[in-house]
């Protein structure tokens, strides 16, 4: 099978929903001739005109409540925000619009857009373009939360988002755009809610989100030379979760570690050991274990940035306590 | 028809309003828009206009009261001595954001869900237990219960704590033979659970068709006893059952030769054969009994299964005449009209 | 005028009469309910204003879109909507246009092309602008109405989208309804400058017109429709106006914000009804008798939709977590 970048499996995607459905446009700064600072968009204003591949002014909150308006009215944008941490600007808009007027208009108007932004820190880009805010929107019902963790869930779960009646928020991790998985020349659809289990293990349950997916897999590898069996499952979509497949394989593993970049506060790691800990609690034989971002701002400097994002080296550790059976804090 | 003059809802969380004073008297004749009444609400005090013209009469509420928002403090009617029937008395202070009047309001915010009775605690009653907190991980202590196994020896042994699945291993080998560090009488757990689908729908047929109730206790009674029975091969001998319950020990003898609606207590001496604990109707739902006098057989429910427990010392049962008393009982649980016929 | 004019105009003249006498029946309707603490929750009246919306209104078509207020009981009544259904909405039924889920801050009547009133002053700013460039992208020639208060030039939402209605020449009308006071305080405390002038700087053509003469919104909204429809847009309407009662209901002695007596002048020089009743007796449009039927069946239609609404249902229990994300079709995505 070929494989291609992440960043042109979003962008065939893209294309491929363009083609199938005129409904279907795109705005957003810098999205056109320049195909957004990632290049992720190049070549679709030259195939759908500018029309349709909308340039905007820098104005976040405007363009995010235009494309309620128009998903209301029959239109399916796809709104382009450029940093997932100017996700705060468009708050309102997304969350108090978009994500009630279903449910405030008793299901008479809904609102089929897809907002596509990113999360991912090393980039040395500091804290206000380096967040994954993935959890505020996870927060807010009404509202889907995609989190592709490779080219071939990347294309996959954008033509599923821009299916969907609802509003999706869609987060690629901005260090992957330039990595390579196999990605079929067919289509293909992913199904939202339906969680990947990409190893199978006995010994510990190993659930990453996005690129921590990647991480989960390295710290898979290193555990196996131990003769350690880590199971390696991606949940795809955090809203909706497959709590089920999750659950199922905690009763199997009886331990389980959750890897998320998101803060680890109050965050994505804590929601799903919460779940696992009412569900599966009697089949647990150590605490569930989060570990997410640490609870800085994110620093500039390389030395500082590196430490605040999980990595395998610290999965490892931690499934290794959880096997050996040794205490945790507060135990 | 007498127009209604009524406390107005005006703060943005007003329950009620005081009326400070009335502006016109009874019978006195007023045009719509005049200030009938003054009224303070949580914030400030504000005159009340009529809303309609005609004569001020059937006064309901005196200054100085403080009346619910909506109620009814008075009526403009047509003429001076109108009397109005049944303009009901103030309700008690009918808050604000319920919603709506007398009719079926959305029951759900009024009376929330009651919540689950409290988690059971893990009855632990081990002899070697003496009562500090022994860590353990919640798969480890499943398994040690279904088990039978008891981890306060772990303790009793010094192996440092918490305790994994991994370390009930040491358990196994020790209880398996029957041996013992401990000195003293050791007494050893068997565990089982029995879906409670198939009794339920015994008893729902009973019901039907005998127009009786059968109680939980009856067919423990019975089945155990008839359990036993076979166990011992005692097929002529008496089998008496201790049974705890409301505060003491009821004697039951030869329970599973009568009629399991007759069940009843007898007045028998003689020494029991076993003690029967009904936990069903309590939060409990694991139970690691003594078996100090003789076996103790307890039958706890969980959400979907009845869970069963045999408490029994080596000079009392036989490792293999505990097991088997376990699963006769239980299998007459699971078939419960197969062993009655 | 012609006679002519005003033979063909008849039809038009008494619908605008008795949608404007339908507002102010619903909300005297309404604020007695909520008064009476019948009705849960918090309610803006817009008694006052119905001119704005009735003329703006009459001059779409029920295809055209509109975005309304928290203050949005007229809008919906002038696009069309059913008292029935608004008064179930307004006490929580399942009848209601939205079963009982928004209320009266958030009543949407789709059909008729309401896309919705908004609890976030300027909230709707977006959307109506959203709504517009839909039209312009699916190539119908709707117009989309945002009408807003003069509260809502506070907000950057609303510089933002105009600057990109005027950049793409949306088909969507900004109307700024400036009933003087932006909740408890004055308009000239809080908006510096010319309320139009904010308009003006992004190149949109805009219009000060008196928000108490219906004919005079009428007039201009239906030339500005069609200019809209032909793509001429966007434009900017100021309609000056005024609410008779205060922010909200229960916003009583207000004077320390506004005097009685300026609340008295409008309410008996300025009443869009009374005023557009003298006018219609003065042309003899309708007579006097024909002039109070009007406001007799409307009186009695508010009345027996209120009592409908008091007797309906509230929605079942089970409704609580419906509509939080609409089902996609099957064979459809996930």
């Amino acid at each position: 099978m070929r494989e291609i970048t992440l960043s042109k499996a979003v962008n065939e995607a893209i294309a491929e929903e363009m083609r199938r459905d005129p409904a279907i446009f795109l705005m957003g700064e810098d999205v056109a001739e320049a195909g957004t600072p990632f290049k992720v968009l190049s070549g679709l204003v030259e195939e759908f005109g500018p029309n349709r591949i909308l340039d905007t002014p820098i104005s976040e909150p405007g363009f995010m409540g235009m494309a309620v308006g128009a998903a209301m009215t029959g239109s399916r944008p796809i709104v382009d925000l450029m940093f997932g941490d100017f996700i705060f600007l468009v708050m309102d808009q997304l969350c108090n619009q978009a994500a009630k007027t279903h449910y405030m208009s008793g299901g008479k108007l809904s609102v089929p857009l897809v907002l596509r932004t990113n999360l991912g820190a090393t980039r040395r880009s500091a804290a206000q373009h380096s967040q994954s805010l993935h959890a505020l929107v996870a927060h807010i019902p009404g509202l889907r939360v995609a989190m592709p963790s490779s080219a071939y869930e990347a294309k996959g779960l954008m033509k599923t988002a821009i299916r969907d009646e609802n509003p999706v928020v869609i987060f690629e991790d901005k260090l992957m755009y330039n990595d390579k998985a196999p990605v079929p020349d067919e289509e293909y659809l992913i199904p939202f809610g339906e969680a990947n289990i990409l190893r199978e293990g006995r010994d510990i349950t190993l659930i990453g989100t996005s690129s921590m997916v990647q991480v989960c897999e390295q710290a898979a590898e290193i555990l196996a030379e131990q003769g350690i069996e880590a199971e390696v499952i991606d949940p795809r979509t955090i809203v909706p979760l497959d709590e089920d497949t999750l659950i199922n394989s905690v009763k199997k593993t009886s331990r389980a570690i959750v890897v998320d970049e998101g803060h680890q506060s109050f965050g994505i790691t804590g929601e799903i050991a919460s779940r696992l800990n009412e569900k599966a609690f009697y089949h647990l034989d150590a605490p569930v274990q989060r570990l997410g971002a640490m609870d800085v701002p994110v620093p500039f400097s390389p030395a500082l940035e590196d430490i605040t994002v999980p990595t395998p080296e610290r999965v490892v550790e931690q499934a290794l306590k959880a096997i050996k059976g040794e205490l945790f804090h507060g135990a | 028809m007498a127009h209604e003059v009524i406390m107005p809802a005006l703060g943005m969380a007003q329950d009620t309003g005081l009326i400070v004073s009335w502006l016109k008297n009874e019978g006195d004749k007023i045009s719509a828009g005049d200030a009938i009444m003054e009224v303070e609400t949580d914030k400030a005090t504000m005159e009340v206009e009529a809303e309609a013209s005609g004569f001020l009469t059937n006064v309901r509420a005196k200054a100085g009261e403080d009346v619910p928002v909506g109620d009814v403090v008075a009526y403009i009617s047509e003429s001076a001595d109108e009397v109005v029937e049944g303009g009901e008395k103030p309700k008690a202070a009918a808050a604000k954001d319920e919603p709506a009047p007398a009719e079926e309001a959305p029951k759900a915010q009024a009376e929330p869900a009651k919540p689950e009775p409290a988690p059971a605690k893990e009855v632990s009653v081990t002899p070697a237990n003496t009562g500090d907190k022994i860590l353990a991980s919640p798969k480890a202590k499943k398994l040690a219960f279904e088990e039978g196994l008891d981890i306060a020896q772990l303790a009793a042994k010094g192996v440092p704590q918490p305790y994994h699945v991994k370390d009930l291993e040491q358990l196994r080998g020790a209880q398996g033979v029957g041996t013992s560090t401990v000195s003293g009488p050791q007494t050893f757990h068997i565990g089982a659970s029995v879906p409670r689908k198939k009794l339920d729908a015994f008893k729902d047929w009973f019901k039907t068709d005998h127009q009786t109730k059968i109680e939980n206790r009856s067919i423990w009674l019975g089945f155990a006893t008839s359990a036993f029975r076979a166990v011992l091969e005692a097929t002529e001998k008496d089998v008496c059952v201790l049974s705890s319950e409301a505060g003491g020990y009821l004697s039951y003898l030869n329970a599973d030769r009568r009629k399991l609606v007759e069940i009843a207590p007898s007045e028998s001496n003689a020494a029991p054969n076993f003690i029967l604990r009904d936990l069903t109707e309590t939060a409990i739902d694991m139970v690691q009994a003594s078996a100090a006098v003789c076996p103790t057989l307890s039958i706890a429910r969980s959400k979907k299964a009845f869970v069963v427990s045999l408490a029994y010392q080596s000079d009392q049962l036989s490792d293999d005449q505990a097991l088997q008393f376990v699963a006769e009982f239980t299998a007459r649980l699971n078939e419960p009209l197969r062993h009655l016929l | 005028m012609s006679r002519n004019a005003k033979k063909s105009n008849h039809e038009a003249y008494v619908r605008m009469y008795q949608q404007m006498v339908r507002i102010r029946a619903f909300e005297d309707n309404a604020n007695k309910l909520y008064l009476a603490a019948k009705m849960p929750g918090l309610t803006h009246m817009y008694s006052g204003q119905e001119a704005v919306a009735v003329g703006i209104c009459e001059a779409l078509k029920s295809t055209d879109k509109i975005t309304s207020t928290h203050r949005g009981h007229g809008h919906c009544v002038a696009k069309g909507a059913d008292f029935k259904e608004m008064f179930c909405e307004l006490l929580g039924k399942e009848e209601g246009y939205c079963r009982g889920k928004g209320g009266s801050m958030h009543i949407a009547d789709q059909e008729n092309g309401n896309l919705g009133a908004n609890a976030i002053v300027g909230g709707s700013a977006g959307i109506a602008t959203g709504a517009a460039l839909s039209a312009k992208h699916l190539g119908k020639d709707d117009v989309t109405v945002c009408f807003f208060g003069d509260g809502a030039l506070g907000q950057g939402l609303l510089y933002e989208v105009m600057n990109m209605a005027a950049l793409w020449n949306l088909p969507v009308i900004y109307a700024c309804e400036n009933n003087l006071y932006g909740e408890y305080t004055k308009v000239e405390e809080m908006a510096a400058g010319e309320l139009t002038g904010r308009a003006k700087a992004f190149g949109i053509e805009t219009f000060v017109v008196n928000g108490q003469d219906v004919l005079a919104v009428n007039k201009l909204s239906e030339e500005l429709v069609e200019r809209a429809r032909k793509g001429e847009g966007p434009f900017f309407i100021q309609l000056d106006t005024y609410r008779y009662h205060g922010h909200h209901v229960g916003d009583i002695n207000r004077e320390y914000y506004r005097p009685k007596d300026e609340e008295e002048l409008w309410k008996t020089e300025r009443d869009p009804i009374t005023n557009f009743g003298a006018w219609l007796l003065k042309e003899k449009v309708l007579s006097q008798q024909e002039l109070d039927q009007i406001h007799d069946e409307v009186s009695q239609d508010a009345k027996d939709a209120v009592a409908y609404a008091e007797a309906a249902k509230y929605p079942d229990i089970s409704e609580v977590d419906m509509h939080v994300y609409k089902q996609n079709p099957v064979g459809g995505a996930a």
